[in-house]
């Protein structure tokens, strides 16, 4: 069964995770494997490998992030993904809402005597 | 089973399931998850869960993976409202059309056979004869017809077999990808 911490975390991650994966993307083009690696390293971020590949042709089919093939090397070719210019000002304005998201439950949280006021 | 023959078996599957979209697509994806297969092991060599079983579990089936490919396609083209009822129906002609095709197929396929058998086993009591001018057949136990209009056994019990082998195997197929569309 579910504990209800993974529960919050699928709630959480639904809006979350198409941002986390835009800004990993704003540095420089990744592939599947450097992006799941990465997300992996944030304990609410972990998602399995069945979830991600999906999810990241849902983004490329909403013109957020594009892909291209590289081979390097001997290496086999592998598809990246980086973000498109429509991408980068929605995760601008993606930044912002999850910003003023934050902002707003926190000053709810002090209201409530949940938080001390820190800042 | 050989690990290629593990990733081999996966992605053809795969192929199969990702028959709703275009097969460019398809085949790009194909590609992509080959490609994170094999980096996966290439980069866990040695690791204990980088067998190839557990690379895939964590993929899941090739069922699920590739439905999460189409279902944001199929929701990203909803048809409008208006259209509900229609796409009801004609859901529900292609489940009986699934079950028509499952009974037609699966029952004259077994007929065959069973003719087959019963010739092979039953000699000179089964036949199936042609009748009127050859415009039909006659498919009895009966040893007082003339055995001039009988097909053979030479000839029946091998055409059988072969037509009611080869109707329950398109049978299976076509089952198979109606039941993908359901």
């Amino acid at each position: 069964m579910e504990s209800s911490e993974q529960k919050w975390d699928v709630q959480f991650r639904k809006g979350s995770l198409e941002m986390a994966i835009l800004a990993l993307l704003h540095q420089e083009p990744q592939y599947g494997l450097q992006i799941l690696h990465k997300l992996h390293e944030f304990e609410s971020l972990q998602i399995t490998d069945g979830t991600l590949y999906p999810l990241l042709d849902r983004l490329k089919r909403e013109g957020v992030i594009d892909s291209f093939w590289l081979q390097e090397g001997e290496d086999r070719p592998r598809k990246y993904y980086k973000l498109s210019a429509f991408g980068i000002d929605k995760l601008t304005a993606l930044k912002a809402r999850w910003q003023q998201s934050v902002d707003d439950i926190y000053a709810l949280f002090e209201q409530s005597g949940l938080a001390t006021k820190t800042r | 089973m050989a690990r290629s023959e593990l990733i081999h078996d996966y992605l053809a599957e795969l192929q199969i399931y990702l028959s709703r979209v275009s097969e460019v697509q398809a085949q790009e994806v194909v590609q992509e998850i080959e490609s994170h297969i094999y980096d996966t092991l290439a980069m866990q060599q040695g690791a204990e869960d980088s067998t190839v079983e557990a690379i895939l579990a964590r993929l899941g089936t090739a069922r699920e993976l590739a439905a999460g490919y189409i279902d944001h396609i199929t929701i990203g083209v909803a048809p409008p409202k208006g259209l509900k009822p229609l796409s009801r129906v004609r859901k529900g002609i292609s489940k009986s059309l699934y079950y028509l095709i499952c009974v037609l197929g699966y029952g004259s396929g077994s007929a065959l056979l069973l003719v087959a058998l019963l010739k092979l086993l039953l000699p000179s009591s089964f036949g199936v004869w042609v009748a009127e001018h050859g415009n039909s057949l006659v498919i009895a136990f009966s040893q007082l017809e003339p055995q001039a209009n009988e097909i053979p056994a030479l000839w029946l019990i091998p055409m059988a077999s072969l037509c009611g082998a080869g109707l329950l195997y398109l049978t299976r197929q076509t089952a198979r990808i109606l039941k993908m569309h359901l």
